[in-house]
């Protein structure tokens, strides 16, 4: 028996199959498990109680969601993690000569964007640590992080997004997207704060401070002084 | 009869001899051979195009399924969440 499971194995490793590690399920496996899964799932992302992530997992929105739901995403990722590995794997296998190997990471961010494709507008995508954006939000949030990344505009301490340099300010494309930005942030920090009873200035500086933490590194953000500095 | 052979030599010469350098030098031609580089973002996006067809090829027949046993797709849906990612 264990001379036949070797040889089953030295035979997947001949022809490219991939061979799931020892308690891992396979892709068949794997495809059973999803399919249960996904009608559950797919209620959920459409009650805004789970959403996707941008690194390809799915993850509740609300982090205190009762344990039926954080079972569900603890499994379906533990799934997506599996089956990640198992087609970078494949990938490796069927081009050996390839100077640049694939990863789990890189099937992931793959699913990532295929997931926000195919999700419904309203859906919810956790686009950084608390952080989650309607699907139909994305297009603008990329636009705002292109403008970040070319360092034309940061965050700010008002939880508003600010152009840097004065030269920039003429720039209708550039004042455009942070116009569309602000004015739905404003009237965001109005929502939650008559939501949760608070004043706005409590909200704007929650809003800040999150934003600031997930700028990433080289993106502009302006300090309590008034100063941008580079994180 | 003493025929003057023209003498080579003198400013003249000089002269001659710095006109033919400096066409000579702008006449060199030098052929670069490039080595063939393999852009590093070409790789990438070759992976990327494995990965999805890997993807598509996966949950293919489970996005068909869900589909066809769901009505208006995988759209709509209430929202707790405004534009800045607040959930409610």
């Amino acid at each position: 028996m264990k001379r036949m499971m070797i040889a089953a194995c030295v035979m997947c490793a001949m022809t490219g199959a991939s061979v799931p590690a020892m308690g891992q399920p396979s892709k068949d496996e794997l495809k059973v498990q999803f399919k249960n899964r996904d009608g559950e799932l797919r209620d959920l992302k459409k009650s805004g109680t789970v959403g996707e992530t941008v690194d390809g997992y799915v993850e509740a929105v609300d982090a205190a969601s009762d344990a039926t739901v954080a079972n569900l995403v603890k499994a379906e990722n533990a799934d997506r993690r599996t089956l990640y590995q198992i087609l970078a794997d494949e990938i490796n296998a069927e081009n050996p000569k390839a100077p640049v190997k694939a990863t789990m990471e890189t099937v992931a961010i793959r699913n990532a964007a295929r997931n926000v494709e195919k999700a419904g507008g309203d859906e919810y995508l956790r686009v950084g640590k608390g952080h989650w954006i309607r699907v139909k939000d994305f297009p603008r949030f990329q636009k705002v992080t292109k403008l970040k990344t070319q360092g034309k505009v940061g965050e700010t301490p008002t939880g508003l997004l600010e152009i840097v340099k004065d030269a920039d300010r003429s720039d209708a494309a550039v004042s455009g997207v942070v116009d569309e930005e602000n004015k739905a942030r404003t009237a965001e920090f109005a929502a939650v704060a008559q939501r949760e009873g608070t004043d706005v200035s409590a909200i704007v500086r929650r809003m800040a401070d999150r934003n600031a933490a997930n700028a990433r590194i080289g993106d502009m953000v302006k300090d309590s002084g008034g100063s941008w500095k580079k994180k | 009869m003493i025929q003057r052979i023209p003498r080579f030599g003198g400013p003249k010469a000089l002269m001659a001899t710095i006109g033919i350098g400096i066409v000579g030098m702008g006449c060199t031609h030098t052929i670069k051979v490039e080595p063939i580089k393999v852009e590093p973002i070409d790789i990438t996006l070759h992976i990327y195009l494995e990965a999805d067809e890997k993807l598509d090829a996966f949950f293919g027949d489970l996005e068909e399924t869900a589909s066809a046993g769901s009505v208006g797709g995988r759209s709509g849906g209430g929202s707790n969440m405004g534009a800045t990612g607040e959930v409610k």
